[in-house]
């Protein structure tokens, strides 16, 4: 059985030792600067919000756009058109196509 | 609005520093800060019983105290009104932390020895300091609370009565009942 005093004596020093464990000196900086952070992120609530708002908006008005653009196309004429092209006038590709054959 | 020096702050009454960072005078929190930041350490680490744990407690108490500064009504005293978020702040925390405990415990175990002493001897210190630790952390949350403020802050009985919302008498019979639990826990471990 361990003595009552032995154990008042051990309690009292591991109080002691931990009552002196050191702290970080820049505790309070630390402190401070955690407060600076959270009230700038405070002040700036608007832009937090803005930042999906405008990204969601822009992407809209391109979509927009493009609707837009591809309902605005009507096509010049609807009455078909006769192509008329010279045949003989159409420059003959096999001759472009038989440069193996040149000396 | 007036611009206050650091050593403005410090002169100033503890009600008339509170009203001014109220005021939107943040700087004057540092005062406070620095004031009791050694006490609230103190506190937190009758608690957590390890240094890096305490130092972000510590943190987080100050930064609840600013946020609720406005909800101070000076019915106690500021290091009244402190102490008691320290303590429950404290308790939060460990009530988050208690899936760590195994961890921290082997982690305690395995620090390299000091030097001074031999590795089996510095074992069986730190095995016998975390017995105190847990017999301290064992007690009944009432008794806990008053053997903390009272050995690691050495506030008066009248103070912790204050802190804990209790009569004098009911903090001395805390105490005696702690001091006995202790007693039985390690004769008994």
């Amino acid at each position: 059985m361990k003595k009552e005093t032995d154990i008042e004596n051990r309690i009292d020093e591991l109080i002691r030792e931990e009552r002196e464990t050191a702290m970080n000196p820049y505790l309070s900086t630390r402190v401070m600067a955690t407060i600076a952070a959270q009230q700038e992120q405070k002040a700036r609530p608007a832009t937090v919000v803005l930042k999906p708002v405008l990204a969601v908006a822009s992407l809209a008005v391109v979509v927009w756009m493009g609707i837009t653009a591809g309902t605005a196309y009507t096509a010049g004429s609807t009455v078909q058109a006769t192509e008329l092209t010279n045949d003989a006038a159409t420059e003959n590709f096999a001759f472009y196509l038989q440069t193996e054959k040149e000396e | 609005m007036k611009f206050f020096s650091f050593p403005e702050f410090i002169s100033m009454q503890e009600t008339v520093l509170i009203q001014s960072i109220l005021d939107g005078h943040t700087a004057g929190f540092n005062v406070l800060v620095k004031k009791y930041e050694a006490s609230v350490f103190r506190i937190v680490m009758g608690y957590v019983h390890q240094k890096e744990d305490a130092e972000d407690i510590t943190q987080e108490v100050f930064v609840k105290v600013y946020q609720s500064l406005s909800s101070f009504q000076g019915r106690s005293s500021f290091s009244t009104w402190l102490f008691r978020i320290a303590v429950h702040v404290s308790l939060n925390a460990l009530q988050k932390r208690k899936r760590r405990t195994l961890w921290s415990m082997t982690a305690a175990l395995l620090q390299l020895p000091s030097g001074n002493k031999s590795p089996e001897q510095e074992l069986s210190e730190k095995a016998e300091k975390s017995q105190l630790r847990h017999a301290i952390d064992a007690l009944p949350e009432k008794q806990r609370m008053a053997f903390i403020l009272s050995r690691y802050e050495e506030l008066p009985q009248r103070e912790v009565a204050l802190i804990m919302d209790v009569s004098e008498g009911a903090v001395e019979q805390l105490l005696l009942r702690a001091k006995e639990n202790l007693k039985k826990k390690l004769h008994h471990p």
